[in-house]
């Protein structure tokens, strides 16, 4: 029983979306309305059960006094407090909207700015032409940084044409074949999940 | 120790405080850089610019703030050539963060336009975020004020707005164009959803990295046409004629694109002088 039936309520469930996405009568009738609320239920199930797990996990780091234990305070307090703050207000509201602009944005920002010094320390230490592939890596980086910049145009009025040309024939090729694989995947994946062979995402090593 | 050796182990904070010095300076003083716009910005200002006034554009942001400070530009051009033509724009989002930055940068734009900063209900509408945004996204095409619970961002009522009178289902009848600005897959459901089945055509604005994703799209014709990235932006901003963020962020990205490819040079010069060892 516990083995069976969480594949048979996941070929049960993911079977009867599919249903309602392929036929039309689905539609006709209000069932794929229907499903679509259900999907949205479940939305915020998903999101209390993260609410609970993250408090959970958080609160024995405190309890134990593990490393970086101060860190988990910060973060529940944050989260509860954010929280809080929205079950009185809504987003748009002053406070949240200061906190919004003031304290996530340069937070962010900062995360996100810092992929330049990374990439800045690879470019030095990684982008090292030992054979032909990595001659090949590094003019293409090169090609990709002056055509994003603009600058390639100012250095030769050709160089618009060839960025154009990469994008559209290796390119467009490249990422052709790697959707279409990864689609393939997905779709045998799918399968899989719904006939019940595939059980890693329930935990088949207990199972 | 002698010069190549010392470089074969600079300390990477040197590297660190050039991105600094460049990032800072190129801020301050950015170089005049227009670069020429290329052929799928020149799509999509062109859609943008075919739609009449009054017309319909439904623009869905997908991206979070660690995008912003290179999407808020594109969208802040794109939506000011849109209010600039008198379109009527909504607005929807895929994440709680995507509509408060939809908000923001509609809200800065519409200061510019009397119509719009004293339209909100009749010439745009910021319908914020849903659970399930894909859900949402595909009832919009069956009705926009259902979708979105017939409230907007901030929770006012959606019933006696003009704009979603005119405009309540999101099909090619009420909408002349569709616009994702996106630093991921969110592109994706636009094609699913609104481009390929209610035949709206859609354009993309996404961050450079994203642009190779987007290739085999706009070559199939199911994405009419993309910004990539500061560059695209810049471009945007240089054919509406209203060069302003963008054109400062793509001067700043060249300084550092032209630091990153010394680095490169540098770290090679040195590999090969010092005999291949790191």
């Amino acid at each position: 029983m516990r083995k069976d039936l969480p594949v048979w309520l996941g070929s049960l469930a993911g079977g009867f979306v599919v249903a309602t996405r392929w036929f039309a009568w689905a539609s006709a009738t209000g069932l794929d309305r229907t499903v679509d609320r259900l999907i949205v239920a479940s939305y915020a199930v998903a999101a209390a059960v993260g609410f609970i797990g993250l408090t959970r996990v958080h609160l024995r780091a405190i309890d134990a006094r593990r490393p970086l234990w101060g860190y988990s305070i910060v973060l529940l307090v944050a989260m509860y407090g954010y929280a809080g703050l929205l079950f009185f207000q809504p987003a748009s509201a002053p406070v949240p909207d200061w906190i919004f602009q003031n304290v996530m944005g340069p937070v962010f920002a900062t995360m996100y700015g810092l992929i330049a010094f990374f990439i800045t320390s690879a470019a030095y230490r990684a982008f090292r032409i030992r054979n032909a592939e990595s001659a090949v890596l590094l003019v293409a980086a090169a090609v990709a940084l002056l055509g994003n910049s603009a600058l390639g145009t100012r250095i030769w009025p050709g160089w618009d044409g060839l960025v154009a040309w990469i994008m559209a024939v290796p390119v467009t090729g490249g990422f052709r074949a790697i959707q279409v694989g990864a689609a393939l995947g997905a779709l045998a994946t799918a399968v899989r999940v719904l006939l019940g062979l595939e059980r890693s995402h329930l935990g088949s090593a207990q199972l | 120790m002698t010069l190549i050796a010392r470089l074969q182990h600079l300390d990477r904070r040197w590297l660190y405080l050039g991105v600094l010095v460049v990032t800072v300076v190129g801020s301050i003083w950015p170089p005049r850089i227009v670069p020429r716009p290329s052929p799928a910005t020149r799509a999509a200002y062109d859609l943008a610019q075919a739609v009449p006034p009054g017309g319909g554009v439904f623009i869905y942001i997908e991206y979070g703030l660690g995008s912003s400070e290179e999407l808020d530009p594109m969208l802040a051009a794109v939506l000011g050539h849109l209010a600039s033509r008198g379109a009527r724009i909504m607005l929807a989002a895929r994440s709680p963060e995507s509509s408060q930055i939809a908000e923001r940068v509609m809200t800065s734009v519409a200061r510019r336009f009397p119509a719009y900063e004293n339209g909100y209900g009749q010439t745009w509408v910021n319908l914020g975020y849903r659970p399930a945004p894909d859900v949402a996204l595909r009832a919009a095409t069956s009705g926009i004020g259902a979708a979105y619970n017939q409230v907007d961002y901030a929770g006012n009522t959606l019933r006696g707005m003009s704009i979603v009178d005119d405009l309540p289902v999101l099909d090619r009848r009420h909408f002349d164009l569709a616009y994702a600005f996106d630093s991921g897959d969110g592109f994706a459901p636009m094609i699913y959803y609104v481009g390929t089945p209610m035949r709206v055509p859609v354009a993309v604005g996404a961050i450079s990295m994203e642009v190779p994703v987007l290739q085999p799209y706009l070559a199939a014709g199911q994405l009419a046409a993309v910004i990539g990235g500061a560059r695209g932006a810049a471009e945007y901003e240089a054919l509406a004629g209203q060069p302003e963020q963008a054109n400062v962020l793509v001067g700043a990205s060249a300084l550092a694109a032209v630091y990153v490819l010394v680095v490169m040079a540098l770290g090679n010069a040195v590999a090969h002088l010092g005999g291949g060892r790191r």
